[in-house]
């Protein structure tokens, strides 16, 4: 068996971390950022992960006078030289083992003393991580094949947000974890999926096709979709004027192409007239005297000429109906109340139109605030996860307060609703939002601004950014309320073994796994 | 049979040395030499000379070359003689070795260390140590002396396993040397060939 030390402790703060140095035959090239290590103390273990990796030397002179390569004599004068260059790891110890076996971990306390003995992770200190009977597989580490878990009754009571570039495999992971909370019956879900890949099926980067989550969990999940043209959709969505708020028209008030007065001519509008979509929108082009409305209204003649002309956008939303209050509606929300996921689907013309995405799902939650923060705290028993994908949207700086994403993410855990946000930007989503936010799922991201929001509000900042910044396609680094300690992983595969596991009817979980 | 010794301590000051082999020119730096009788001390031969015992006269004052002197002037080797540098590297009681706590003795007998010896003794870590000890300074063929030394070492093992066992060497080697890079290279270049 290979040898599993690579190295003892040399130096450290429990504030900074520790450092080891890497032993001699040791290739310091299989160590990798991201890695877990464990640093064998006198009284505990502890869990580590690595953060930094530094090339060292005692002297100059070395650079002056190099061992020559090891092709060239089987890199004798580099172990030489060993006692002059070395490798030195940073590593942030985050969870303490005590000796005794099937113990979980806890908090870090206290270090370990100088030359303690550092080693590779073993499978079984995987399976000392989370105690919680919810445990769920979530992937794999950067370089070896142990199973790393999360627990998804604690993702499931703050606010959880997914982030990544565009072909990260955000969506993979979401779906892998909605279908973990469906399964373990932890939390029902409302996912307003855009890109229509929560439904009945999806097709994998092969072009096969794969179960989806109404079809993993048909009597647990419901599609209704705006359009008719989705033959698995369980129910069409219909929403009516009075469906409808100013808030609404603001949200997507980029995709009317509002011009600047627009939105205050709305709220004047709205304010004088209760039917005041019903008016914009069917009556005011049949009124002669348009000049007579204006100043009856006490708005500019032109700009109400240009609200009405930028609203004729919705009219082509065959959903949006001037009928009494709609029952698609109620229904979502009955299916929430029973402990029936919902996904929201776009199909036919309003597949990836963002401005009935963003519409639609800003209508519905509005109604599901209303109708949840009616009842009294603690009253609601289901757990109920809103997923929005494009959240920067929904949730940037530019809107405020009032928003309703804004005010779920703020007000809404003690009605045990929480969100459950994906996006590409997350530097465009409120700082305050983003301090809400109890286990961040972090993929592949680029930009700097992206990095640093990621991070804000949580510990070990400049820590994480480092693992960050190495992480591959389908590659996350979990870390918050869900997870005791940073993980970066390998996503597991959304593929048959997964489609398997999730409709077999006995219930497995990690504790059985474990013991 | 008793072995025969094959040199003799003839002057003690300090560290500073000097034996006088029974035959000129026998004793290549870097062999490994050994008393036994009054105490045990291993040597390693740092230096080779010619020394004239007379204070001040120096044998380049005859103005003939050196391998006439003796026939031209037999009596030339009462005053000059051949001699080697020695340095005591480790005390042996009782097959363990032990740092010097010893004087040599004066015309102490100094016999050769044999090659499983050699082997034994230098795969104590603090004889190691002690070679880089030697003040290179007053002794300045003292990395000479080492690379031989160890060359003679290796020669012990086949082909195949010379590489690893010098391999398994350099971590002792490199860590005595860790304030001297510029001689350990040499070294290790001057062993590895």
């Amino acid at each position: 068996m290979e040898n599993e030390y690579i190295g003892y402790i040399v130096s450290g703060s429990f504030g900074e971390g520790l450092t080891f140095k890497v032993n001699t035959f040791v290739n310091p090239e299989n160590i990798r950022i991201g890695d877990f290590v464990v640093v064998e103390g006198k009284n505990m273990d502890y869990l580590c992960v690595i953060d930094d990796i530094r090339l060292k030397a005692t002297t100059d002179e070395v650079f002056f006078d190099p061992p020559v390569d090891e092709e060239v004599d089987g890199g004798i004068e580099k172990i030489a030289a060993s006692s002059y260059i070395y490798n030195e790891i940073s590593i942030f110890p985050y969870l303490a083992l005590p000796k005794s076996a099937n113990v979980f971990g806890t908090t870090v306390k206290t270090l370990p003393t100088h030359f303690a003995k550092v080693r590779n992770v073993r499978s079984q200190d995987f399976l000392r991580i989370i105690p919680q009977k919810n445990a769920f597989f979530i992937g794999t580490p950067l370089t070896s094949s142990e199973r790393l878990y999360i627990d998804l009754e604690k993702l499931s009571m703050r606010n959880t947000g997914l982030f990544g570039i565009t072909g990260s495999g955000k969506s993979f992971l979401a779906r892998i974890i909605f279908a973990g909370l469906i399964k373990q019956g932890i939390s029902t879900l409302l996912v307003f999926d855009m890109h229509n890949e929560h439904g009945r099926s999806i097709r994998t980067e092969d072009g096969r096709s794969i179960d989806s989550l109404a079809s993993l969990f048909p009597d647990r999940v419901k599609i209704f979709d705006v359009s008719t043209a989705n033959k698995d959709a369980n129910k069409y969505i219909e929403i009516s004027y009075k469906d409808v708020e100013p808030e609404d028209i603001a949200l997507v008030e980029d995709q009317l192409k509002f011009s600047p007065k627009s939105l205050e001519t709305l709220e004047i509008v709205a304010q004088k007239e209760s039917n005041w979509l019903e008016y914009l929108l069917d009556i005011y082009d049949n009124i002669s005297d348009k000049k007579g409305e204006a100043e009856r209204l006490g708005v500019n003649l032109e700009s109400l000429d240009a609200l009405v002309r930028h609203l004729k956008k919705l009219k082509t939303l065959d959903f949006l109906k001037n009928i009494g209050k709609s029952n698609s509606i109620n229904e979502i929300i009955e299916n929430l109340e029973n402990g029936v996921s919902v996904v929201v689907q776009f199909s036919g013309n309003y597949r990836d139109d963002r401005l009935t995405y963003y519409f639609v799902s800003n209508v519905i939650t509005r109604r599901i605030f209303e109708k949840f923060s009616e009842q009294s705290e603690g009253s609601i028993k289901n757990r109920v996860t809103i997923a929005i994908e494009e959240a920067h949207k929904f949730l940037s700086k530019q809107y405020e307060a009032t928003n309703i994403f804004g005010r779920i993410a703020r007000e809404m855990r003690k009605f045990n609703v929480t969100l459950f946000i994906i996006d590409q930007r997350p530097s465009e989503i409120d700082p305050e939002v983003l301090s809400q936010i109890g286990t961040r799922l972090v993929m592949e991201l680029k930009d700097e601004n992206d990095i640093s929001a990621v991070f804000q509000g949580s510990s070990h900042s400049k820590r994480l950014v480092k693992i960050l910044s190495t992480l591959e396609q389908k590659q996350a680094l979990v870390f918050g309320y869900a997870v005791p300690l940073p993980l970066p992983i390998n996503v597991r595969p959304y593929d048959e073994e997964f489609v398997k596991e999730m409709k077999d009817i006995k219930k497995k979980n990690a504790k059985d796994e474990i013991y | 049979m008793e072995k025969m010794h094959i040199a003799e301590i003839v002057s003690i000051e300090g560290l500073d040395i000097l034996a006088e082999p029974k035959e000129r020119a026998t004793l290549p730096i870097g062999t490994l030499l050994k008393t036994t009788k009054v105490n045990s001390i291993v040597f390693v031969v740092l230096d080779d000379l010619y020394m004239n015992m007379i204070p001040g006269g120096s044998h380049d004052a005859y103005g003939i070359p050196e391998d006439k002197i003796e026939e031209m002037y037999p009596h030339v080797s009462d005053y000059l003689r051949y001699l080697v540098r020695i340095y005591p590297l480790a005390e042996l009681d009782k097959d363990h070795l032990f740092h010097v706590s010893k004087s040599p003795v004066m015309n102490a007998l100094l016999y050769e260390v044999e090659s499983e010896e050699v082997k034994n003794i230098l795969e104590n870590s603090f004889v190691v140590r002690e070679l880089s000890l030697i003040d290179i300074g007053k002794f300045p063929k003292r990395n000479k002396a080492i690379i031989n030394l160890l060359r003679n070492y290796f020669l012990q093992f086949d082909e195949n396993e010379r590489t690893e066992k010098l391999k398994d060497f350099l971590p002792v080697l490199s860590s005595s040397f860790r304030r001297d890079y510029a001689s350990l290279m040499e070294i290790v270049r001057g062993v590895k060939g």
